[in-house]
């Protein structure tokens, strides 16, 4: 196979979800197949730059991402796409660092406190780091004061909070008033999700965007670095 | 789960009829009608019940040369008499995979016979929970018989994930204590013998009661919860297979829920 060749196998088993060979696939018809972990080892051995496969399996899950709201794709299989391209950032993270690529941003998430939904918050992380990110995961039920410090410790340019709670998204607010008071605010860019959250929600409390799903944090987050360059 | 196509059975009367019109055609079609809708073994039972043993041989053979014809899926050679399955082994010779169907320990001579076939072929073997005092009425009991034929198995030479207990099911409508005493059996039976695999028919369950697709289905999932990971059933009919997904969905034995979400593009959810 040559470069480009390496590339669309590797994005396609992201589409198909075909972690490794011992994996059956989107379809089931893959078992025995190599899937993205040995592709993507496969292709660095001939040479293929990290950052392309990295990219090109950006592009696989933007594919993944319409093939969801499209409802082709459920939520297990959006899964499955995400944790081929976590498996495969392992293997690319030390030629990553080899060719002075950065990763594309420092990220810290985490559910707000009294709130111990972290399935949505998980999916989110995966994704991110799928794209290029690094991502601190506080976990479930942090306080205001913790997420804050964190913050202030990793320098960290992003900022995700989940909550799925009506009680408990109250919390976010306290985290924006916290960060403006310790003068973080314009340091970092927060992003709230979680279902009883809203559009309107995030312009209440000041945050930068709400997200309905992983894919629109994706998505945000490509339009923020755009603006920023 | 490893689905055992049970609809090639003389018992049934459409292939009772089919058998003495030597209807291959019919059998073809109830063949690959099942190996389409899933099944992972074809059942093959030519006992048509008019006692003559060396016409059933005949038959069977019959049967082994339409399904090798037009199928690639494994066999299971299934007949009460030890020698008409041993005739039929002679003719299939290997040449696909099979399973015997079935050995009990209701006597020794006969268990050894059909033990000593299984491995002459080495091939697997449904064993059911039986012995001369029939069917017992509680699970230690079933579960110490299938321990008698497991020793006499590997004594055999036959390894224990060659071995398919049949925990054996009695009607609900006479005993309704007879599920729980099925699924503990399942239950003990694994535990013990953890590389053994456990199959069973389901229609006995629902005897005697009404909607009895419903109840079959329904004890099918009960029973892969209960560590099933075989059945002798007809995948034709969409509650069983639906049973047979949400049982592995559920129980997570369906990585990223895939069989289940393929089965719903294809349509088996929806009726
Ligand atoms: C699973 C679940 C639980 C599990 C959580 C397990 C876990 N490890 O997370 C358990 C059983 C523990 C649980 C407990 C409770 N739950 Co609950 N739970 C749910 C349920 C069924 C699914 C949530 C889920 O995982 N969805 C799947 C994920 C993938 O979706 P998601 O979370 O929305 O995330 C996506 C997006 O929102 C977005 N996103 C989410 N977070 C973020 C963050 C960022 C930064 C970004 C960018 C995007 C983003 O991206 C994600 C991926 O696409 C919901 C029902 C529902 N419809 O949501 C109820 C629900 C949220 N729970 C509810 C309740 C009431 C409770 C309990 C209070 C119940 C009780 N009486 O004990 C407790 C509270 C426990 C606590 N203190 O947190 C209610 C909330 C009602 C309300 N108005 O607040 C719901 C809505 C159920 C209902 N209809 O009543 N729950």
């Amino acid at each position: 196979m040559d470069k480009e060749q390496y590339l669309e196998e590797i994005k396609r088993n992201v589409v198909l979800g075909h972690a490794d060979k011992e994996d059956e696939g989107f379809d089931g018809d893959m078992e025995g197949t190599p899937g993205v972990s040995e592709l993507v080892q496969e292709a660095l051995d001939n040479g293929v730059e990290a950052k392309l496969i990295l990219e090109r399996m950006s592009s696989g899950m933007e594919t993944v991402g319409g093939k969801f709201e499209s409802g082709e794709y459920l939520i297990p299989d959006m899964l499955a796409a995400a944790e081929c391209v976590g498996a495969a950032t392992e293997i690319l993270e030390p030629h990553l660092l080899k060719e002075g690529v950065e990763r594309k941003g420092r990220f810290v998430m985490a559910t707000v406190e009294g709130d111990l939904h972290d399935i949505g918050k998980n999916i989110v992380i995966t994704m991110l780091k799928g794209d290029g990110y690094e991502v601190r995961d506080l976990g479930v039920g942090v306080d205001a004061a913790d997420i804050v410090t964190a913050v202030k410790e990793s320098g960290a340019q992003y900022l995700g909070l989940s909550a799925l709670l009506t009680t408990t998204m109250v919390h976010m607010k306290d985290v924006l008033d916290l960060l403006e008071k310790e003068g973080l605010r314009d340091k970092v860019k927060v992003l709230i999700g979680g279902a009883p959250t809203s559009e309107e929600f995030a312009k209440k409390i000041g945050a930068d965007a709400h997200c309905r799903d992983a894919f629109e944090a994706v998505h945000v987050l490509r339009d923020f670095s755009a603006k920023a360059a | 789960m490893i689905i055992i196509g049970e609809r090639v059975n003389a018992t049934r009367k459409s292939i009772r009829a089919a058998i003495e019109a030597h209807d291959a055609p019919a059998i073809r079609n109830e063949i690959t009608g099942q190996a389409d809708a899933g099944a992972d073994y074809i059942d093959l039972n030519a006992g048509t019940g008019s006692g003559d043993v060396e016409q059933e041989k005949r038959d069977l053979c019959w049967l082994v040369d339409i399904a090798l014809d037009c199928t690639e899926k494994k066999l299971v050679l299934d007949a009460a008499e030890t020698e008409v399955i041993a005739h039929a082994a002679r003719h299939l010779n290997n040449r696909r995979e099979w399973m015997l169907n079935s050995v009990n320990a209701e006597s020794e001579p006969d268990l050894a016979a059909g033990l000593a076939v299984a491995a002459e072929f080495k091939v697997p073997v449904i064993a059911l929970a039986m012995d001369q005092t029939g069917i017992p009425d509680n699970s230690p009991k079933r579960i110490e018989i299938c321990g008698r034929i497991h020793a006499a198995a590997l004594e055999k030479g036959l390894a224990e994930d060659q071995l398919f207990f049949d925990p054996l099911v009695l009607p609900i409508s006479a005993d309704v204590s007879q599920g729980n005493v099925t699924f503990e059996t399942l239950a003990g039976i694994m535990k013990k013998f953890p590389h053994a695999h456990t199959t069973m028919g389901l229609s006995n369950v629902s005897h005697g009661l009404k909607k009895r697709i419903k109840v079959n289905s329904a004890f099918l999932l009960l029973s892969i919860a209960n560590g099933l990971d075989s059945a002798i059933c007809d995948p034709i009919k969409p509650d069983i297979m639906q049973a047979i997904l949400l049982g592995e969905l559920l129980t997570g034995k369906d990585r990223y829920c895939r069989r289940f979400t393929r089965a719903l593009r294809k349509g088996v959810f929806d009726n």
